[in-house]
């Protein structure tokens, strides 16, 4: 009987070959004598191989519809980030692998799944905040390490967790860059619009009480979908208003369209138009005459006249015969600063990371010198102000940064008691 | 109140120009072309590269839909045509996939970052009418779109042309026996199909930013006039056009927050009334 039992272990053990059964031991041994035997054959040790795994990192960013110019500048930046360090980081090839998140937030869910099914040591993105929202959670619970340079909710950090850092700057502290910004311009009536979903309208309750607050009128205020292609109806609204000038707190292509539209009324001139995040330099480059003079908050600029960013600049140049944008400037940056971090632990091991990350500075950031915060893993950065400009310099019209506010001023300060620190939610 | 009126209408006269091309090629063809959208986007980038080497918005407005219209014939010539008298459900699944292509040839040639496409000087700013503040850009979609509607009706209803279209489309076999080939007319029929949603791209290339997703921004709202109106029916894409832009005026006005529901509102009344839309049939499939 107890015969019988250990020939059936073996079998249910053993490892089938060339019809005849030999024990996972024996395997074992005869394949750690062959590695060995090759080591010596040619010169190299099992260590090498173990050395020769890739460094995965997993990209869920969106490549179609209209925000896919994002997802594409975001690779842009990867991309030359990875080229910097040689392709290589603690020995091991960089594996870069990148899905289209459709800006679904299922889809990214699934696309994330499986990038950590197939071992990716760090998840790089997503681009809408509801994507990045939705993902956060996937890689608390298998403990991977999350990179965000893009969105902008503030819960992502607020309410985040031990595994997500954000190296670019978030919505709220937008708001107070552009608060702070146009407190003192001078127009005293106000028309507000934004899109409708929750970052969008919890910058328009913001922007509301701050107004009030100064004494500047508010004449009026729309959500309008995000589908939005027609705004004549909320043009007519705005200058029937006489407001002074126009806040506009949506994001993407719709400004472009808004812009668009406002000029074939003459709105652009009537009325001062500005946002958090209204335009890029692409959209300024896109409209042209008609953008000039219009203000925004910027989240990194090709001319933020610092010597790490021309450099970045030049180099950037070099790869793709043009100025980077905010989300390749930004995603070159985050990325550099966490392949830092994981030469500087010279580990695999991702709490070692998250302890160096979350202590760090990063002095060599184009975007001058920064502190990744310990209570949520937000990384604070200067607010920067830029006015549609057309100089004899540049071909073509650009966001130049007029104003910089110090980041005490537009980040609101960690809870004091470490307990309630989102980062230490495991 | 009559701005409103004034608005909704030059809204509605962009819908119609929008869905023109759609309701078309489905009225005449029985094709849903799903490709459309990304037409109508190619129409705006080639029209961008012509007046990039002409510097002429006039010119490039030529041009551009007759490009497109000879590629969206070639697409029919070469893809469609063997599909004719397969199920629906091919041709729903080949211009959707032409669709995916057009996108990807655009981003390869284009980039995906959106292009600059300025106003010319005699459309720009706007003029007051009747205490009205007009843009002149509405004011020449409003008289453009007269023409086109104008055009097609003559086309369609006093040329010999129309009438040769007309029967292709009623009786394919009676047609072909009349002599007729009506592989050349569907050609024909697909090349201006296309040629107005590349001409609509130009047009919207003013008021709207343009980039590799500007096709898919608008081809619900296209399906939303061509079913209201009645699948295939030029008359029927006309006024629910002209309902949807007032609609959307309206609601945009007096419930700014909840103005994308007005659209859908008026479909579910116009459903409820006339499940058909309103110059369509009810077509029993066996």
């Amino acid at each position: 009987m107890r015969k019988k039992k250990s020939s059936k272990m073996q079998k249910s053990k053993g490892v089938e070959q060339s019809g005849s059964l030999i024990s996972r031991r024996q395997f074992l041994k005869s394949v750690g004598a062959a590695s060995v035997g090759s080591s010596a054959l040619f010169g190299r040790t099992p260590w090498v191989f173990a050395q020769s795994e890739k460094f995965k990192i997993g990209g869920v960013l969106t490549f179609t519809g209209s925000f896919a110019p994002l997802g594409v500048g975001m690779r842009n930046g990867v991309l030359l980030a990875i080229k910097d360090v040689g392709g290589k980081i603690l020995g091991r090839e960089i594996e870069l692998m990148w899905a289209d998140d459709e800006m679904k937030t299922m889809v990214s869910v699934e696309k994330t799944k499986k990038f950590i099914a197939d071992k990716a040591n760090l998840i790089y993105g997503a681009v809408s905040s509801a994507c990045t929202f939705a993902i956060s959670d996937l890689c608390r619970s298998n403990k991977v390490l999350q990179l965000s340079t893009i969105s902008t909710m503030p819960d992502i950090t607020k309410k985040g967790h031990r595994y997500i850092f954000r190296t670019s700057i978030h919505q709220d502290a937008e708001n107070y860059t552009t608060a702070k910004a146009v407190k003192n311009k001078g127009f005293k009536s106000v028309y507000l619009f934004c899109h409708d979903y929750k970052v969008s309208r919890d910058a328009m309750a913001f922007f509301s009480d701050f107004f009030k607050e100064n004494g500047i009128k508010v004449l009026g205020a729309v959500a309008y979908p995000l589908t939005q292609t027609e705004f004549s109806v909320y043009i007519h609204k705005a200058m029937e208003s006489q407001a002074e000038a126009i806040c506009i707190l949506a994001t993407g292509a719709a400004n472009v369209n808004f812009i668009k539209q406002a000029a074939h009324f003459d709105l652009h001139k009537k009325a001062f138009i500005f946002g958090a995040v209204l335009l890029d330099d692409n959209d300024a480059a896109a409209l042209g005459d008609i953008g000039l003079g219009m203000e925004t908050s910027v989240r990194y600029s090709w001319n933020h006249d610092i010597p790490t960013n021309r450099i970045f600049v030049e180099k950037f140049k070099k790869e793709y015969g043009r100025v980077p944008t905010a989300w390749e400037g930004e995603a070159y940056d985050g990325m550099m600063w966490f392949l830092k971090i994981v030469r500087q632990t010279d580990s695999m091991d991702v709490e070692k990371w998250v302890e160096a990350f979350e202590k760090s500075t990063y002095p060599e950031s184009i975007k001058g010198p920064r502190i990744m915060r310990e209570c949520d893993h937000q990384a604070l950065q200067s607010g920067l102000w830029a006015r549609v400009v057309k100089t004899p310099d540049v071909p073509f019209h650009y966001l130049k940064v007029v104003n910089s506010l110090p980041q005490e001023e537009i980040f609101e300060a960690c809870p004091k008691d470490p307990k309630d620190w989102p980062s230490r939610r495991t | 109140m009559d701005a409103l009126i004034v608005y909704g209408l030059s809204m509605g006269l962009v819908l119609f120009l929008l869905a023109v091309g759609l309701t078309m090629i489905f009225g005449m063809l029985d094709i849903i072309n799903f490709a459309h959208g990304a037409l109508y986007m190619l129409g705006a980038y080639i029209g961008y590269t012509i007046l990039r080497i002409v510097g002429n918005y006039w010119i490039a407005l030529a041009i551009a839909p007759l490009i497109v219209g000879l590629i969206g014939s070639l697409m029919e010539a070469t893809t469609l045509r063997p599909l004719y008298k397969r199920s629906v459900l091919y041709q729903l699944v080949l211009t959707y996939g032409l669709a995916l292509i057009v996108e990807d040839v655009i981003k390869f040639f284009w980039g995906t970052n959106q292009v600059p496409f300025d106003t010319p000087k005699i459309l720009a700013g706007s003029l007051q009418i009747l205490g009205i503040t007009m843009p002149i850009y509405r004011i020449f979609v409003i008289i453009f779109v007269a023409l086109i509607i104008g055009g097609l009706f003559i086309l369609m209803e006093k040329t010999k042309a129309g009438i040769i279209i007309r029967a292709s489309s009623s009786n394919r076999s009676m047609s072909q026996c009349m002599g007729i080939s009506v592989k050349k007319v569907f050609t024909g029929t697909f090349f201006l199909g296309t040629a107005m949603a590349g001409l609509s791209g130009v047009i919207s290339a003013l008021m709207v930013p343009v980039n590799p997703g500007m096709g898919i921004m608008i081809i619900i709202d296209s399906f939303v006039v061509v079913a209201l109106g009645g699948l295939g029916s030029l008359k029927g894409a006309f006024f629910a056009a002209l309902l949807v832009g007032e609609a959307q005026a309206f609601g945009s006005y007096f419930f700014p927050d909840y103005s994308a529901f007005s659209i859908y509102i008026v479909m579910l009344i116009v459903f409820l009334l006339r499940p058909q839309g309103f110059w369509g049939e009810i077509r029993i499939h066996k």
